[in-house]
């Protein structure tokens, strides 16, 4: 009798215990199958990046070096300030901690950061373009980035650059005298490219993209960096303890779990670069009113004009090998005011967030997915997650690992 | 029995219970794929498996389609439209798949199958001969 007290009391006693411990700390520890998906996140997973066939040199070393020099290179913007580099500072995660950035004007939306970019199926915010190479010259005609043309990006190319250009691209042709002409520009850039013959502007366009793909050959080499997480799961998949610069917390963990459940941020965010590199609306407010940036509903028709996608003829693809682009969802409609979501690694020091850099602390994009207000335009996608505020912490604090 | 037993066992049974609850959550869906199924107007039984297992989820790639009639003789004259979903986050899929070459013997390409989204995914398929048009839905669990 007193053996059977004793056994009921132990029980007892186990339980109590089990039961606080579980109140007072969460269970911090991973079944298998949350450590399967904490792994599907971490770098452990991250594949070989994917080939490009629309740029013949995106994996030569000679294009990753020119890439590297035309990426800092302040010569090809109108007022010789502004490069890449100005907007995408490798210090900063190649990003510029501003809501909105700064060449010769102001844009209306946030940069990105490159790391990883290489993985990319979309690029910019909208998807207006379909491969590095071509996003990498948009900007440089774009009036508020480098405010250039691509009869100036051509020449200035040629003009600093001829060795590495024709050890990569062959024999470059001789440009004329030519003014800044774009069929992107103002009016008189327009105007000077209308007066060019067609052969001249096949020329220009030529090098121009040469141009990107160099610039393009350069960022696919910029791989996303190792975070506290992915040295955790690493260890903890190997069976080893997590050494010093590798452990989580009970509460990183919980964040984990949040994250990948209740939270049901994996939803979108998931793979070792954390997107599902699609669209979605997420009723993330808009800067303007009224409510005006229709994101990737308007991508379709900027895809369909532009001469350098997959399918075009400065492509090196095959045009059956243009699979993103020959089967792309594209209903105006069901994209309206959807964004691309962005790859959550070192999330946590690059405020402003969204788009248009509208939420400005992490703990407010948190509110955000909690509360799910409805849309300025278009569905958002998005319900009330329900989360107590201590869940809200735990994934703040998990956020902040990767 | 005595109430000792009885409560000892209880105790056993809810600590068990706890521990399994709180340590081990519930696996990942593992659900088998359908192989084979038979269209909603039993007009074909069509089989619906990716060209090639190795293929990225979340890139375009294709799958095969394998019609035949109910006797099991293999349909080689249809035409196939493609959609998917996810009922349970109510959106589609990321691209616009579609039928690319009759491979002959009741086999067919369909190009462009891309899922962005793990989980359960529902896979409408038209088929159509001599137009007449029967539709089968398979459910299918993508990793």
């Amino acid at each position: 009798m007193t053996r059977r007290y004793f056994a009921v009391t132990l029980v007892a006693v186990i339980i109590s215990v089990a039961v606080a411990g579980t109140l007072l700390f969460g269970n911090a520890s991973l079944s298998d199958a949350e450590l399967k998906v904490a792994r599907s996140l971490s770098l452990a997973s991250l594949p070989k990046i994917p080939p490009d066939p629309s740029n013949v040199v995106a994996d030569n070393a000679d294009a990753v070096q020119l890439g590297a020099l035309l990426f800092d290179d302040t010569g090809m913007s109108a007022n010789g300030l502004v490069s890449c580099a100005t907007c995408h500072l490798e210090n900063r995660q190649f990003q510029d901690d501003l809501q909105f950035s700064r060449g010769i004007g102001t844009t209306d939306r946030r940069s990105m950061p490159l790391r990883g970019v290489g993985y990319q199926t979309w690029f910019f915010w909208d998807g207006r373009k379909d491969s590095l190479w071509s996003q990498a010259i948009g900007p440089l005609e774009n009036a508020v980035e480098h405010g250039f043309t691509r009869s100036q990006v051509a020449k200035h190319v040629l003009a600093t650059y001829p060795d590495e250009y024709t050890r990569l691209f062959g024999p470059a042709p001789k440009l004329a005298e030519i003014p800044p002409a774009s069929p992107l520009g103002n009016q008189m850039q327009q105007a000077n490219w209308q007066q060019l013959s067609e052969p001249t502007r096949d020329e220009i366009n030529r090098i121009f993209v040469n141009t990107g793909k160099s610039i393009a050959a350069f960022e696919r080499t910029l791989v996303p960096l190792e975070n506290r997480f992915d040295r955790y799961i690493n260890a903890v998949s190997s069976g080893q303890e997590p050494g010093e610069d590798a452990t989580l917390s009970k509460q990183e963990i919980n964040g984990f779990k949040v994250f990948a459940g209740k939270g049901s941020c994996i939803d979108c965010h998931s793979g070792a670069r954390l997107t599902d590199d699609f669209f979605h609306n997420t009723g993330v407010p808009d800067p303007n009113n009224p409510p005006s940036d229709r994101g990737r509903a308007t991508a379709f028709a900027e895809l369909d004009a532009d001469p350098f996608t997959c399918l075009g003829r400065y492509s090196d693809a095959a045009p059956d090998s243009c699979l993103d682009l020959q089967f792309m969802a594209r209903e105006v409609d069901l994209f309206d005011r959807t964004f691309k979501s962005p790859g959550l690694r070192g999330i946590a020091e690059r405020p402003p967030f969204m788009h248009a850099g509208q939420i400005e602390t992490l703990e407010q994009v948190i509110e955000h997915y909690n509360n799910a207000p409805p849309a300025p335009l278009g569905h958002s996608e998005i319900v009330p997650l329900g989360l107590s505020n201590r869940e809200k912490a735990d994934l703040l604090a998990f956020l902040r690992t990767l | 029995m005595n109430k000792f037993t009885v409560l000892t066992r209880t105790i056993l049974i809810v600590a068990t219970a706890f521990v399994a609850f709180n340590f081990f959550p519930l696996a990942l869906n593992a659900q088998d794929n359908a192989v084979s199924q038979v269209s909603t107007g039993e007009q074909f039984v069509v089989s619906f498996t990716p060209e090639n297992p190795d293929s990225q989820r979340n890139s375009p790639h294709a799958w095969i389609a394998e019609i035949k009639t109910a006797d099991g003789e293999p349909v080689t004259n249809a035409t196939i439209m493609v959609d998917g979903g996810m009922a349970a986050h109510g959106h589609g899929m990321p691209t616009r798949p579609r039928m690319t070459e009759n491979l002959g013997d009741g086999h067919y390409k369909i190009d462009g199958m891309q899922f962005h989204m793990a989980g359960e995914w529902q896979l409408n398929l038209a088929i159509t001969v001599d137009d007449v048009t029967d539709t089968v839905t398979f459910d299918q669990v993508i990793q």
